[in-house]
């Protein structure tokens, strides 16, 4: 379990993190939000010891990551979003350097090394340095590491970033794993579509405050159904007809009608009356992002 | 936490390619450059030392010798060679190190009485000397003291000789006696000072009895000896002051017994604080006392010099002089680059501290430092040992090591210190310019410290030690000071102190690791 209690963090003048406190439950997702800058990276760094925090502090399994560095940590793994190793070693070396500092001596982490990196997809990589590693390389050496000592928590910091599909589906499949296994997973993202399929819960960070944590139920029902209509042409008096209808929001070549009052069939009737020929007409949910968005506007 | 993470930190400092290379350079330089140092010291200290008599007299000529080397032990196995000016063999012996070669058909051998000593030029010497076989010495390895005399019966008369050096060739028969016939002494003696603490000594005596009377001119001596002061020392920085004037014949004197061997070697010891050995020669047969006085004030225990010039010499000068910039580059390499790039962040999310990382890579720097001076000055002694059959005693290895570890130590922990702080760039740039003050302009600094402070020259020394307590690498100075005068290679200094050097180290290394691990507490590690 990982508990973020009222967190503060600056950068010189500048306040990155204002009071940040969630927390995430043994066998569950939470899905950490925010825009580029929001405070995610600099909370999940805060969070597993590699930067300190100026005020609260930051539960591993009831350990504090401040006054108890050693065993907070050893409870929880991180994927960073771009992992920096030194670039001359070897992956199994530097693994086995590593498991050093969990106590594992070198023959027997050299023998993990070799099943973790076969279990992350890297095993054909394991002797070669950390420099010739693509950056979906780095990121499953990083969780192999991560996994040395099998902890109850895991830290993903935008890890989908920049993977190729393969990785993307790898990544969700070994979240989804951890919390059926009852361990508890933050995992942040700017692709939200990701998180929505697979959090439980989201937590929302703006500009370095936490501004909603919701579950994904509570989401779901925030979010209200819409009308994405085609037509032969978008005008003033299109917005102006559909607006009567509901919110109205214009979207590359599409117009969205937010929880329309107006069934389909009756709207192409009127619009048709009007001179406007509809091409398509859909009904779509919400996503995560316009939720995002709404609480964002909300916010301010 | 195993040791995993420290093995491999010392692991990737010690076994990268350019320790390795460093160290081979080293090493191999070392070995070299103590095969220059001795060839230096056998220009200075011949390898070989040779004095001899030749006696002639009723048309018997007899050479009575003895081949040592420089801490008095006999040579066996040596081949001496007369050879004539113009470099032929006339006559060739294979001696034991205290001989005396009986040849009827030497006096034949040797040729004309009077152009005799012209023919002693050159000595060879085929031995095998401490590990080492060597075939021919070279004219500067050998140290040739001749003493011919010649017999009544031999080529008409006169005694003609020479002592201490190896004969030129003079031009005139005129100028042949002038130069040597007066300076002929009955007693030719040499002090090989071994030990300048304690004075043990080794006295080579080769003497004669010019009384032609008496059959094979042998000699007769009551020899005595005594201690004396002639030198007046003042200061610290050198000798200064003048003789004081004595009465030899009320010197205390004690026996050393009769000689009647032409080559005589004793064992004995001579007094530290006197500066002259006083040998008093009895010869009954004319009832006649004759004094020897041998200087040796400015005489230097042979090994005192080779562990001299080993340790203030050229190879470990320059390991001092160099070795420090692989330390500079392990501190950027072990901490400093990984730190910039942001590779420190991804350890210190391991159940670690940031005082772990801290200290396990500032320990594998160290491990490096323990062990690179420990190899190079083992293989300078080997060197020594190999070529010598001399290694430095243990405690001046265990100085010189731990002088050269506690300095490399203080200059990793300084280099570690701006690694902790700065960024890799700025890093270098520090430690680069914190080489250049306390290893290539050091000297400059100390020198130009000397005359602002009024203290010139004289003071130079004084002023180099009191700022070597400044400087992370003084430690090594303070070592070879510390060697240099229990051998009594230099005076002491009265601002040079070997334990406060150490603790100056010491201090410099703690300081800088505390320092620096405050620095690194507060350092960003991200990129």
């Amino acid at each position: 379990m990982i508990v973020i209690e009222n967190v503060d963090k600056y950068f010189g003048k500048f306040k990155a993190l204002d009071n940040v406190s969630f927390e995430v439950r043994n066998g569950e997702i939470v899905g950490y939000v925010g825009l580029n800058g929001a405070g995610k990276t600099t909370t999940i760094r805060i969070a597993v010891g590699v930067l300190y925090p100026d005020k609260g502090d930051v539960l591993i399994n009831g350990y504090s990551i401040t006054r108890e560095k050693r065993k907070a940590s050893y409870h929880v793994g991180w994927v960073p979003e771009l992992p920096i190793f030194e670039p001359d070693a070897k992956a199994l070396d530097y693994f086995v350097y590593l498991a050093g500092y969990y106590g594992i001596p070198a023959g027997e982490a050299r023998r993990m090394g070799r099943e973790l990196f076969e279990k992350v997809g890297i095993g054909e990589a394991a002797d070669k340095k950390l420099k010739q590693y693509s950056q979906g390389m780095k990121k499953r050496f990083a969780l192999a590491v991560s996994m040395i000592n099998n902890p109850d928590n895991f830290l993903f910091d935008e890890v989908l970033n920049g993977l190729d599909p393969e990785g993307i589906a790898f990544f969700r499949k070994l979240a989804l794993e951890f919390k059926r296994e009852g361990r508890a997973v933050l995992f942040s993202s700017h692709i939200l579509s990701e998180v929505e399929n697979l959090a439980d819960r989201v937590v929302f960070i703006h500009k370095g405050r936490i501004i909603a944590v919701h579950t994904m139920e509570e989401i779901k029902s925030m979010a209200k159904p819409a009308l994405r209509i085609k037509t032969d042409r978008v005008d003033e008096g299109l917005v102006k007809i559909l607006g009567e209808y509901g919110e109205v929001r214009v979207k590359d070549d599409a117009v969205y009608l937010i929880n329309p009052s107006i069934d389909s069939s009756s709207l192409i009737e009127k619009l048709s009356q009007k001179g406007y020929r509809v091409e398509e007409i859909n009904r779509v949910r919400p996503s995560l992002e316009e939720v995002f968005f709404k609480i964002i506007g909300e916010q301010k | 936490m195993s040791l995993t993470p420290i093995i491999y930190d010392f692991k990737r400092s010690f076994l990268r390619l350019s320790t390795i290379a460093f160290l081979i350079v080293f090493l191999l330089g070392g070995a070299g450059l103590s095969y220059l140092s001795y060839q230096f010291f056998t220009q200075q200290y011949p390898s070989i030392y040779t004095a001899g008599i030749i006696t002639a007299t009723n048309n018997t000529c007899m050479i009575h010798g003895i081949v040592y080397d420089p801490f008095g032990h006999l040579v066996d196995n040596a081949r001496l060679v007369l050879v004539n000016r113009s470099g032929s063999i006339i006559a060739g012996f294979r001696v034991k190190g205290n001989y005396t070669v009986n040849l009827t058909d030497l006096c034949s051998r040797i040729g004309g009485a009077r152009k005799l000593w012209y023919y002693l030029g050159t000595i060879r010497v085929e031995s095998s000397i401490g590990n080492q076989t060597i075939t021919t010495f070279a004219r500067n390895m050998v140290n040739e003291s001749w003493y011919i005399i010649y017999g009544r019966d031999f080529a008409g008369g006169g005694i003609i000789g020479f002592g201490e050096q190896p004969p030129t060739a003079p031009t005139t028969r005129q100028e042949e006696i002038s130069k040597y016939e007066s300076s002929i002494p009955s007693v030719w003696a040499s002090l090989i000072l071994l030990d300048k603490k304690t004075g043990d000594s080794v006295l080579i005596m080769l003497a004669v009895n010019n009384n032609q009377s008496i059959p094979g001119l042998k000699p007769h001596y009551n020899i005595s000896y005594a201690f004396l002061k002639t030198m007046i020392r003042q200061g610290i920085f050198g000798v200064s002051g003048g003789f004081s004037t004595v009465n030899l014949s009320r010197l205390e004197y004690r026996d050393l017994g009769y000689i009647d061997k032409y080559v005589s070697m004793y064992r004995i010891r001579v007094d530290p604080d006197k500066d002259n050995l006083v040998l008093r020669i009895y010869d009954p047969a004319s009832n006649t006392t004759s004094y020897l006085t041998i200087d040796y004030a400015f005489k230097t225990p042979v090994k005192a010099v080779y562990t001299g010039v080993l340790v203030a010499g050229t190879p470990m000068n320059l390991f001092m002089t160099f070795f420090p910039i692989l330390f500079l580059y392990l501190s950027y390499a072990l901490l400093a680059k990984p730190k910039s790039i942001g590779a420190l962040e991804f350890i210190l999310a391991r159940p670690v501290t940031r005082w772990d990382i801290y200290l396990t890579r500032w320990v594998g720097g160290v491990l490096t430092a323990l062990i690179s001076p420990a190899l190079f000055v083992l293989a300078v002694d080997a060197t020594t040992y190999a070529i010598l059959g001399y290694g430095m005693p243990g405690s001046v290895l265990l100085a010189v090591y731990t002088g050269m570890t506690l300095a490399l130590v203080a200059f990793y922990s300084l280099t570690y210190m701006f690694a902790a702080g700065l960024r890799s760039s700025l890093h270098l740039a520090a430690s680069i310019t914190a080489y250049l003050v306390f290893v290539i302009f050091w000297s400059i600094i100390v020198l130009i410290s000397a005359f602002i402070i009024g203290a010139g020259f004289a003071g130079v020394a004084s002023i180099s030690y009191l700022l070597a307590y400044f400087n992370p690498l003084g430690a090594y100075n303070f070592a070879q000071y510390s060697i240099q005068v229990d051998y009594g290679l230099t005076h002491p200094v009265e601002t040079a102190n070997p334990w406060l050097g150490g603790l100056s180290a010491i201090i410099w290394i703690t300081a800088t690791f505390i320092i620096g691990y405050y620095l690194f507490k507060k350092a960003n590690l991200t990129s």
